[in-house]
This record gives structure tokens, sequence and C-alpha cells, in this order.
């Protein structure tokens, strides 16, 4: 496979087949925790994105001189810096959005999406790849929390992104409770591996078929 | 009565799983069998104690004293590691038993965001010390609980017809969803 | 040796990278932290009167006292509100209590004596959406704080009812939140209790 479309795969990888939440079942805390509006979902998204591209880069950089037992420690501690840089800096210039997400923004140091990415993929990869394979985590982890926040913000306010989209509709409360989370976030799980599920059918079905005629011919 | 307040508080009224959202990795992870999950609980609660005393001394005698409050979550992440590692090592020569029991849960409890959160929380309050130690009791009585709940349910799923794609997380999260909503009738109780 | 030693010092260098860099974000940032605090805290501390413009604080070396170990309970953080005209308009005080689900915090002004109630403008809560939150500015339930149909104000300690007041001391209850609105008579009772017993202790229109 060609270098660009190797690239272009570990990009896209983190956006549905690799889905940091819905396929591997990371960062639940925060998804759960800050998905009651567009705006806070999209304001941690991006942060953690941030984190994650940093992180991986300057680990990638560094996996060469970290001897494998104090590795963990030693990713802890750059995560934990640059959490600490953007949870500083979101207080001094997003003061409205930093007390939105409260103490979720330092959460973000135990996202195990971000040191699961560390060990499995920027310990072993170039500073280039890591920071594709970051980006298309860290967007697809954005993604998915921008729509559980859509949703969410829709059903329990009857507003997106602060505006009111439906008027004189009574909202359903339950949607921005923690109880709503649980159910919005457990029907799209459901939802991607019915997805899923059918694509790996129907792609078995082609190679049957594909099977099939070679034999027959 | 202020402290069982705080300790209700932390264990039911604001379930740190199912109100406050820390520890979601670990509770659908885990509670697939109640033994296990009873062992990763205790586990858990014995490092949130652990932690509130040390990184409430950390705040008090260091972070804040020397004016570094903003490396307070590089320092309290790090001494989470460092607890969990000295944790897994005296279990190991402790209890073998215990060990092999609790063995694969003990690194995990490091990112679980319930130990940060009990510290980063215990620290935006202001508690005592004593306070801290409560609080803590509290947050891993009601993970403990929240957990042992989930593995009950989840055992008895197993013998559900659930449908295919929501099987796992999927339900789980809805039960979860359940729960929440039962606890929320906890809440406003005063002492 | 080699390993514990390489170990040692790889962590010591990141150690010190991020204590480093960590130092430097907080010397740029701090200032504009600090400001945004400041700036966040009048805003609420003025918007509880209508046409506030200055804020001074009435006790001018509380940081001071509290750092010492005075009881914060008989130091509440008060301060003298004045229009654009430099007319007193009364007093704002900083309470805060437990509410439905987490603490509550607000500003409540009063009058210079604390006798009675003039405004109140809850900055920080927790409580149900679309019930409990029916305290926070904009609503119904703080503009009883302002001023009562009919003039006049409310005077403490305040009682919560569920029907139709009918005595100056007596609050409306939200409709289905209860508790959130018996908890914000609470911190006011509270805050105007302390502050009462300050003007107390320090007559001669306060200041030290």
């Amino acid at each position: 496979m060609s270098k660009d479309a190797s690239a272009v795969r570990d990009l896209v990888k983190g956006l549905w087949d690799e889905n940091p939440i819905l396929r591997q079942l990371l960062g639940l805390c925060p998804t759960l925790a800050v998905s009651t509006s567009v705006n806070n979902s999209l304001g941690m998204g991006v942060a953690a994105t941030f984190v994650l591209i940093c992180s991986s880069v300057l680990i990638s950089l560094i996996r060469g001189a970290v001897p494998k037992q104090v590795r963990i420690a030693t990713y802890i501690v750059v995560i934990a810096t640059f959490v600490t840089l953007v949870d500083l800096s979101m207080k001094a210039w997003f003061p409205a959005l930093s007390a939105s997400l409260g103490a979720f923004i330092p959460l973000i140091v135990v996202n195990c999406i971000i040191l699961g990415r560390a060990e499995a993929f920027a310990s072993k990869n170039g500073p280039g790849r890591s920071a594709i394979d970051a980006l298309g985590m860290g967007a697809g982890f954005t993604a998915t929390l921008v729509v559980l926040g859509a949703v969410r913000e829709l059903l329990g306010a009857g507003q997106l992104m602060g505006r009111t989209v439906l008027p004189g509709f009574e909202p359903w409360i339950v949607m921005i409770l923690p109880a709503g989370a649980f159910l919005v976030l457990g029907l799209m799980l459901g939802t991607a591996n019915a997805v899923n599920q059918r694509r790996q059918e129907s792609a078995r079905r082609a190679l049957r078929d594909a099977w099939l005629q070679k034999a027959g011919s | 009565m202020e402290l069982f307040a705080i300790f209700f508080s932390a264990a039911v009224i604001n379930n740190f799983v199912l109100m406050q959202f820390l520890g979601i990795c670990p509770f659908v992870g885990v509670s697939g069998r109640l033994s296990s999950a009873v062992s990763m609980g205790l586990a858990t609660t014995f490092v949130l104690v652990m932690t509130a005393m040390v990184t409430w001394l950390l705040q008090a005698m260091v972070l804040k004293p020397l004016n570094v409050e903003y490396l307070q979550t590089v320092s309290f992440i790090l001494v989470i590691a460092s607890l969990v590692q000295f944790v897994e090592m005296v279990i190991k020569k402790v209890s073998t038993g215990l060990y092999r029991a609790l063995g694969i849960y003990l690194p995990l409890i490091t990112t679980n965001c319930c130990i940060l959160g009990l510290a980063i929380f215990a620290v935006m309050k202001e508690f005592t010390f004593l306070e801290s130690v409560i609080y803590g009791v509290g947050a891993g009585a009601g993970f403990t609980l929240a957990l042992v709940l989930m593995a009950g349910i989840r055992e008895e799923l197993d013998l559900a017809d659930v449908p295919r794609p929501m099987r796992g997380a999927g339900i789980t999260m809805i039960v979860a969803g359940t729960l929440a909503l039962a606890f929320m009738g906890f809440a406003g109780m005063k002492f | 040796m080699k390993t514990t030693l390489h170990m040692v010092v790889t962590l010591f260098i990141v150690g010190l990278f991020s204590g480093g860099a960590l130092s430097l974000v907080n010397q740029a940032t701090a200032p504009r932290i600090a400001e945004q605090e400041r700036l966040a805290k009048e805003a609420a501390v003025l918007q509880v009167f209508v046409g506030g413009a200055k804020a001074e604080p009435l006790i001018a070396d509380r940081d001071a006292r509290l750092a010492a170990g005075a009881d914060p309970a008989t130091l509440p953080e008060t301060y003298r509100i004045y229009d654009a005209e430099g007319r007193e308009l009364g007093l704002a005080v900083m309470g805060q209590g437990i509410g439905f689900t987490d603490v509550i915090k607000l500003v409540l002004g009063v009058s210079p004596d604390a006798g009675e109630v003039r405004g109140l403008h809850v900055i920080k809560d927790s409580e149900t959406p679309g019930l409990g939150t029916k305290i926070r500015p904009g609503s119904e339930f703080p503009k009883q704080f302002a001023g009562l149909e009919g003039g006049g104000h409310l005077q403490p300690p305040l009682k919560v009812i569920k029907g139709r007041r009918s005595g100056p001391n007596e609050v409306e209850a939200i409709t289905a939140a209860t508790i959130s609105s018996q908890a914000v008579a609470t911190i006011v009772n509270e805050t105007v209790a302390s502050l009462r017993g300050y003007l107390a202790a320090n007559p001669a229109g306060g200041g030290i």
C-alpha cells in the first residue's frame, strides 16, 4: 500500500472502524458527563484532540530514549503536562467553557484514549504518522461527542448550540440528566454495532458468492 | 452527622458512577461477574482512601504553601500511579491468593477517573483531612455498590434474549441509565 | 546499574521539562486568570442591584484575617455597592450552602443595616434542569427578592411557603422544586445572620 494511502487510512480509521468511543469503548467518562450540549462537546473534543496530538508527537519523538520500565510513568507526565497547559489556557481565554466543563478538563489526563494511543501507536511509530493517527482518533472522539451532545441538547432543551431550534417543544429533561446520557449512548452503541454487523454480513456474503462462482466455473 | 452526610452523599446521592460519571470504563468492563465486581470495588476503595489521604497532604503541605497549584494535575496523577504500584507490590507480598484474584485489575485502577476525580473534588470542596478520607470511603462504597448492582443484573441478562447489536456495552448502558433514574430518588435527602 | 541510572535520568529530565513548561505557562496565564475571576465576581456582585456601578469591600483586610485563622462565618464576604452617581445602594453579600444536588453559590443584596432583602443572584448551582434551575436569574423566583408586588421588601429570617404569601418574611416556593427554594432561603437566612452579627460587632459604618 502506498505511503499516502496508508496515511489516509490512519486518519480515517479513527472516525468509524476504530472509533474510540463506539468501537473501542474508551473515554466514556467525559463522553457521558460533558455531552449535555453541542458547545460543551465541541470544547471537550477539541481540547482532548489537542492533548492527544501533542502528547502523541512528543512521545513518538522520545520513544527511543525511554526505558521500558518507566514508559507509563513518562507518558503520564507528558500527557498531564499538556492537559495542565490546556486547563490554564482555557481558564484564561475561555472561562465560560472552562466553568461548564469543570473538573473534566484535568480528567483528560486519565482519558484512556490518550494513554491507549500512546501505548498502542505513538510508542511504535514516527511522529508524522502518530500525529495523523492522533488527529483521526481525536476527530472520531469529537464527532461522536458532538452527535451525542446534539441529541441530548435537542431533546433535552429544544436547542442546538444555545439557540432554540424547536420552539414550543416541551423538553425531555431526562436527556440532560445522567440517566439520559446512558440511554442515548446505549442506543448509539447498539446502532453502531448493528451497522457494523450488517456490513460484515454483506462482506461475508460477497466473499461466499465470489467463492461459489469461482468453484462453479 | 456532617461526616455521615459526606459519606452518604458520595456513596448514594451523588453516586460517583451513576451521577458523576466517574469510573465508567471499569464499570462497563468489569461488571460481568459478581465476584470480579466485588474484588474490583474493594481494590478501588482501598486506593481511593489512600489517594484521599496522600493528595490532601500534598495539597496542604506542598502545592498550596509553595504556590504551585498549577502542578496539581501532574503531581496528583503521579501520586496515584505510584500508589497503585505500591499497593500491587504489597498485595503480592502479603497474599498471593488475593493478588491472583485482583491481579489484572490493579494496574487498571490508575486510569480510573474515579481516583483522580476524587482527589480534585476533595480539593475543590475544601475538605479537611478527615472529611477527605470519609469522602474517599463513600466514593469507594458507591463505586462498589454500582458495580455490584450492575454485575447482579448482567448475570441475569446472560439468560435473556438481548438483541445482537445491543449485547455487551449497549445493554449495559441502558441498564445503567435505569439505575441512574432510580438513584435520582435519593436526591434532596437531608441529615 | 546502567538501566537504573537510565530510568532515573529519564524520569528526572521528563519531570524537569514538565515543571519548567508548566511554570512558564502559569506565569503567562496567571494574571489573566486572576483578572477573569475578578471581573466575574464584580459582575455578579454589581448585578444584584439595579444600576450598580461600583463595588467596595466592606471588610478591607478580610483575606488577611482569614489567613490568620479567623472563622469565615464571622467575616461574610460583603461589598458596598454604589451607583454611577456615587449613591450607596446597599450591601452585596456572598453566600453558599447545600441545595438539592450540590452546592449553591449566590450573591444577596441587602439594605445597609441588613434589615431587608433588595436582590438575589444565584451564580453557581447544579440543580435539576427545568425545575430547581428556576432559582437562576431571569426567572420568577428571584424577582421576589428584588421587591414585592404592592411595594416593600422581604425581611429575613425567611420562610418558604407553598401557597400565596401573606407576610413580609414569606417566600413563595417554586412549584415542584420546594427543596431548591428552601435551600436558597436557608442560605439567605444564614448569610444575613452572619452579616448582622458582623455589623453588630463592628458598628460605625463597618470598614475594618
